[in-house]
């Protein structure tokens, strides 16, 4: 018998194929818990504090990861490929989560699937632009500031989204899901109303930030965002922007240069040291620097950062 | 479940418990009997009462909770929220306002040329090596597709369209398949899947110009894949194609299809660096209606370190074999490439590349190359590039002069592109 090299090839095939059927069978351990996979660490926080006990939370981006320039790896498709659901900022936050999320092949989590839980809905948007939307405005935040879990009262909805895709995917649970979520919005509530207390003197502060993150952070308590080393989001600076910032900051004699950890910060330290304003790294997110694990110790961290730099 | 199935039990099994007590005489035992049925009514009563006073406390509760609720609700919308701006339901571009339900993007690739390659059709020129319109988007929940049209210049002034690619992706299939179905670049080696303006380079690699010509392996056909369960990714494709592609295959039947195989495994060292590993395959018939096979193997390091933005390093190389069976003989013939990028700011990039290839058809011919360039991303839509190639041909017939070659590159991207992975 004369088996050609296709034959062989055939062979091959068909075993590779064969034992993928027999493995694809085994789904693991189950646990009983929901499988959870979100885009950030806040969802991830946010998730946690809602599911409590009922869920696992991991995250695909780690708090000290810029959101807007992530090296996606493929090794992130395994992480979703058993999740139950799947949880993300949307916009043009995370577009990189649509290729992970068809690539695992798990049709739980799609678009449009209960997994799915897209938490923008609902959040009222800053920086929408209006007119023509193209690239001569930067690559990103087309449309709007996709940094609104920075505003404690957004994440109280974002709370409220995740519940009711919790709920909806496992409704046994509902009642747990439902408690875990009052006590979640009610502690933002309390620890928002001190913290702005606290952060009486920063009313009305002028802030220079590196990247857009912080619009809804500054609204709620009361700082005011006058410029950005980036000249629009996403973008670098030129060397004609930054000397135009350095005139701006020494004119509006603007104390406050607040970065986001995963920038570098040649630029900054030049334009701080130029007009004499402070260089504070803060972390936008949970994660972002160590012992900020949840999303009450992130808004406590931030405001008193700030108070602290301007003492 | 397991109370219910208790309850059942008991509803089942009580009367025939009931008909197995021996009756003692007729008077006595209805007398008997019937002070059982009383205690029995009146011991259902007592637990019915409790029942329901257990409910009614339950109903409380729970309207309180809800009162609690709606309370908290309110009070969460006591300061009245501006006027929610509702996100658009589908990503995609807007046109005058309505969202469109795909995208679209164009990229512009344009190269211009320095040199003496005698067997270049486009030296010395500035030329549109293509223009790209992509149209991506879900076909609908199980399918998305991937179109891009291409159009370039071939040769002096002669352009022509041509589609680069055209499949759907049917998403989910049983067993956790996925298949492609249309025109589409097979996963072979690392570069194939890329288009000529995502390379890291000007111009592909010699060795995979001289087995699938300058564009790379496109075909038609179908594919499956499947992500292995191991604990690392690690992804199986394998495609059965027309097998028009005329440098190596070119019989072009689907009675005695290309099959190409290819199994990615990607590991992860730490958060900053990764790695993956590739073997590939490829089986079909070349012009002569004889057999050609390729195999291959590829590597890739990727290192991007978070604490450090803007600096990146690729390493990169890989090996290929192509066996081509013609009229009375068998081809052997080898080739590979090594390529490094380093990126040394958000904006430059410096790369090397070393080709090393035998001629595909030529016994005894070789050839190799060292290609130093920049890049410079004025953005991540718009970038130029500046490339010398060096290239030492030798063949049977004549020892052929140094090329020297000199690329200009521009290109430019409009639109949103899906994001690639890895
Ligand atoms: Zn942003």
């Amino acid at each position: 018998m004369n088996r050609g090299p296709t034959a062989r090839w055939g062979v091959v095939a068909t075993a590779i194929l064969g034992a993928w059927f027999l493995l694809a069978g085994w789904s693991g351990p189950a646990e009983g818990k929901l499988r959870v996979v979100t885009t950030t660490s806040d969802l991830k926080a946010i998730a946690e504090a809602v599911g409590g006990d009922r869920v696992t939370v991991d995250s695909l981006l780690r708090g000290y990861q810029n959101p807007h320039d992530l090296e996606v790896r493929p090794s992130y498709m395994l992480k979703v490929q058993r999740a139950d659901i799947f949880i993300r900022i949307g916009l043009d936050h995370d577009p990189w989560a649509d290729p992970i999320v068809e690539g695992s092949r798990n049709r739980n989590i799609f678009r449009g699937a209960p997994g799915h839980v897209d938490v923008s809905q609902g959040i009222p948007l800053l920086e929408v632009p209006t007119g023509k939307i193209d690239r001569s405005q930067g690559d990103i935040h087309s449309f709007g500031n996709t940094h609104y879990w920075l505003d404690p009262e957004n994440a109280k909805t974002i709370a409220r989204t995740i519940a009711t895709g919790f709920q909806r995917v496992s409704p046994q649970d509902a009642a747990v899901f439902s408690a875990n979520l009052q006590r979640f919005q009610g502690e933002v509530e309390r620890v928002t109303t001190r913290l702005q207390q606290e952060a009486e003197r920063l009313r009305g502060v002028k802030v220079v930030t590196y990247h857009s993150s912080w619009p809804y952070f500054a609204q709620r308590f009361g700082l005011r965002v006058v410029n950005f080393v980036e000249p629009k989001p996403g973008v670098p600076a030129s060397p004609a922007h930054i000397e135009a910032l350095i005139r701006q900051m020494r004119e509006e004699k603007v104390r406050l240069l607040i970065m986001e950890p995963f920038f570098s910060d040649r630029v900054p330290r030049l334009v701080a040291k130029e007009t004499g304003a402070q260089l504070l790294i803060l972390p936008p997110s949970v994660g972002g620097v160590k012992g900020v694990n949840t999303y009450i110790e992130l808004l406590e961290y931030d405001v008193r950062r700030i108070i602290e730099a301007l003492r | 479940m397991a109370t219910m199935l208790a309850v059942w039990l008991l509803v089942l099994l009580l009367p025939i418990v009931g008909r197995a007590q021996p009756a003692p005489g007729p008077i006595e035992g209805l007398r008997q009997e019937l002070e059982r049925l009383r205690q029995q009514a009146e011991e259902s009563r007592r637990s019915y009462e409790d029942q329901l006073r257990r409910l009614q406390r339950r109903i409380e509760e729970l309207e309180q909770a809800e009162r609690r609720r709606t309370d908290e609700a309110a009070r969460a919308a006591a300061p009245p929220p501006p006027a929610p701006v509702p996100p658009p339901a589908l990503p995609g571009i807007r046109v005058g306002g309505a969202p469109l339900l795909f995208d679209i993007s164009f990229t512009g690739d344009f190269v211009g040329n320095v040199g003496n390659d005698s067997r270049s059709e486009q030296r010395n020129r500035f030329f549109p090596r293509e223009l790209d319109l992509a149209l991506q988007g879900a076909v609908d929940p199980y399918m998305r597709a991937d179109v891009f049209l291409e159009l370039k210049e071939e040769s002096k002034g002669e352009e022509k369209i041509e589609l680069d690619e055209g499949y759907a992706t049917i998403l989910s299939l049983p067993f956790g398949l996925q298949a492609r179905l249309g025109k589409f670049r097979p996963k072979f080696g690392r570069l194939n899947t890329f288009h000529n303006h995502d390379l890291p380079q000007t111009d592909r690699p010699n060795v995979l110009k001289n087995l699938f010509g300058e564009d790379g392996l496109s075909e038609k056909g179908g594919a499956l894949s499947a992500i292995l369960p191991l604990p690392f990714f690690s992804e199986v494709e394998v495609a059965t194609l027309t097998g028009d592609n005329p440098e190596s295959f070119g019989r072009g039947s689907i009675r005695t299809p290309l099959l190409i195989g290819h199994l990615k495994s990607f590991f992860e060292i730490g958060e900053n660096s990764a790695f993956q590993i590739g073997l590939s395959g490829g089986h079909g018939p070349n012009v002569q209606n004889r057999r050609t096979t390729l195999q291959g193997l590829d590597l890739t390091y990727k290192w991007k370190p978070l604490d450090r933005p803007g600096e990146s390093l690729i390493l990169q190389a890989e090996l290929l074999r192509s066996r081509r069976e013609v009229e009375g003989d068998r081809l052997e013939r080898y080739g590979g490439y090594f390529l490094t990028q380093y990126q040394l700011s958000r904006r430059w990039y410096a790369g090397f590349r070393y080709d090393w290839s035998q001629l595909p058809t030529e016994r005894g011919s070789r050839e190799q190359a060292f290609s130093p360039l920049v890049t410079f991303a004025l953005s991540p839509f718009s970038q130029f590039r500046l490339q010398y190639k060096l290239t030492e041909r030798l063949t049977e017939r004549t020892f052929d002069r140094d090329v020297s070659e000199l690329f200009f590159q521009f290109t430019l991207r409009l639109g949103r592109e899906r994001p690639e992975l890895f």
